[in-house]
């Protein structure tokens, strides 16, 4: 008796976990949902921490220059209507491999690796040039190669830190020692660079600039040294297959380069134009 | 979605050599936290006023009362700053930001565990009968000698299962030492996609190690119950 009543209830159990399983299967095949107007929902996942670009704002909007660049993509493309929901940097990939959203964009680097799994844009709209970023008061590190042996705080995620991993294979004797941080924030970084917890960090010019700007108090309290770590740009991701979009969204942004506007939108947000080159 | 298996392959062995660290991350808190634990255990369960009795029951109810996750950040963000201050005010020659975070991650997981293992043992002492004590006293056994010989043996029967809930949470705990730049499984999982984007197949890998170690770990309490429970079986038959 007792026996028929457990099997009975897992029977339940198992029927109920397959009905979500196959439910939330149908749910993200979906394309994207087309209205009565022929204007298409377009769905952006974006980030909500990373200042200038894709950040919350002190009413809780979200804002920045994904969302400012994007608007104004949306403006050259009527038939579109882009709608943005905010993720954790990983989780906007995830999201576009589950169907949930259709662009990336979060300051996204492209390599091969990426260009296998996700359709990248053919027009950058960000320059992401990194450098080596010390303390002001740092005397010994003027180079990549004088990070051997030193502390250099990376995070998850950017071809930078690629680079210093590359860098690390053909330096076994003297690696550069990596402290992946992620979720840090801009003053744990500055604090802790300045304490000695880490000796570099390698970010952009403008990310120096703000850092400086931000916790200076009018003085430098981080500098850049050396040649260029890497000089890459960034892209809107979208699902593999789905060009129809990716062209749309290219051709949009060519116009926005050559109207001027895309430079204008970088130089509101970000404070200088770094659309094409630094 | 696509999935690509020889980087789920891969990375899954990569996944493999962290486990130590996430083992490390486990046990040598646990070990750390047990006298404390058991002090505090014991103060709670005191009858009568105490002295102590007040800051203990406010330490377990803040660890309790509070995510680990703020823990992490405030115990990770403020401790070095005020070690660094100490050293400096009793001029010792130790710079403390060149310790190992590792050793952050001990302390905070150590500071949760204590709070939590102490009511584990507080309710498992609790659930032996108090005329136990009284009898082994009139034995002529001293308070000591109680409590290792007749109360612990019973009461450890009783705490294996939420031992067991405890461990098995810590472990699953540990993929937050990221946040402190700790190198544990989760962490080196999410290293290893971050370059070619593939998150969907590293979380897979940590997901299925994440059940090996934690059914093990089941297993190992299910076997350390019965085998300290003995005595109930034979007394059952």
């Amino acid at each position: 008796m007792k026996n028929l009543k457990i099997s009975k209830i897992l029977t339940i159990l198992m029927l109920s976990l397959v009905s979500i399983v196959l439910l939330t299967a149908c749910g993200t095949n979906n394309e994207t949902k087309t209205s009565d107007t022929n204007v298409k929902t377009i769905i952006v996942g974006t980030g909500n921490n990373y200042e200038p670009y894709c950040f919350l704002d002190k009413n809780g909007n979200l804002s920045g220059y994904e969302y400012e660049v994007l608007k104004a993509v949306n403006e050259l493309l009527p038939q579109y209507k882009f709608e943005f929901q905010t993720y954790d940097f990983a989780n906007v990939l995830i999201s576009l491999d589950a169907g949930k959203i259709d662009i990336g964009a979060h300051q996204y680097e492209s390599n091969e690796e990426r260009q296998k799994k996700y359709l990248f844009g053919q027009e950058s709209y960000t320059t992401y040039t990194t450098y080596v970023t010390v303390a002001a008061k740092n005397e010994t590190i003027h180079s990549l190669s004088d990070l051997q042996g030193k502390k250099v705080k990376t995070s998850t995620g950017s071809n930078s830190t690629y680079l210093l991993e590359k860098f690390n294979e053909t330096h076994k004797d003297n690696p550069i020692i990596l402290a992946y941080a992620d979720n840090s924030t801009d003053e744990e970084t500055v604090v802790g660079i300045n304490n000695g917890v880490w000796d570099a960090v390698i970010v952009t010019k403008r990310d120096a600039d703000k850092f400086n700007k931000a916790y200076g108090n009018g003085k430098a309290v981080l500098k850049q040294v050396g040649e260029p770590v890497a000089t890459s740009k960034t892209y809107f991701v979208f699902a593999k297959g789905n060009t129809e979009l990716q062209t749309a969204i290219d051709g949009a942004l060519k116009k926005l380069k050559e109207s001027g506007k895309l430079a204008e939108i970088s130089t509101k947000v970000i404070g200088g134009n770094y659309t094409e080159s630094e | 979605m696509e999935i690509n298996y020889k980087f789920l392959i891969d990375t899954f062995y990569i996944v493999l050599a962290a486990v130590p660290t996430t083992l490390k991350l486990t046990i040598i808190p646990l070990l750390a936290a047990a006298p404390f634990a058991f002090t505090i255990a014991l103060i709670r369960l005191q009858k009568g006023k105490s002295l102590w009795k007040v800051p203990v029951s406010a330490y377990v109810t803040f660890v309790r009362g509070t995510p680990i996750v703020l823990q992490i950040l405030m115990i990770y963000s403020l401790l070095p700053s005020l070690l660094n201050a100490l050293m400096k005010a009793w001029s010792f020659d130790i710079n403390v930001f060149d310790w190992d975070p590792i050793f952050y991650a001990y302390i905070v997981f150590t500071l949760n565990i204590i709070a939590l293992l102490s009511e584990v043992l507080r309710s498992a002492f609790g659930s032996v009968e108090k005329g136990q004590l009284e009898a082994a006293e009139c034995a002529g056994l001293t308070k000591v000698q109680a409590y290792v010989h007749i109360l612990l043996p019973q009461a450890m029967v009783v705490a294996m299962p939420n031992l067991c809930n405890l461990t098995v949470n810590l472990i699953k705990g540990t993929s937050l030492a990221f946040l402190m730049t700790v190198k544990d499984m989760t962490a080196v999982a999410k290293v290893s996609a971050s370059y070619g984007y593939n998150y969907i197949e590293a979380y897979l890998d940590v997901f299925v190690g994440y059940i090996i170690i934690c059914s093990i770990a089941q297993v190992l309490f299910h076997f350390a119950e019965a085998h300290m429970g003995r005595y109930r079986l034979s007394k059952q038959k």
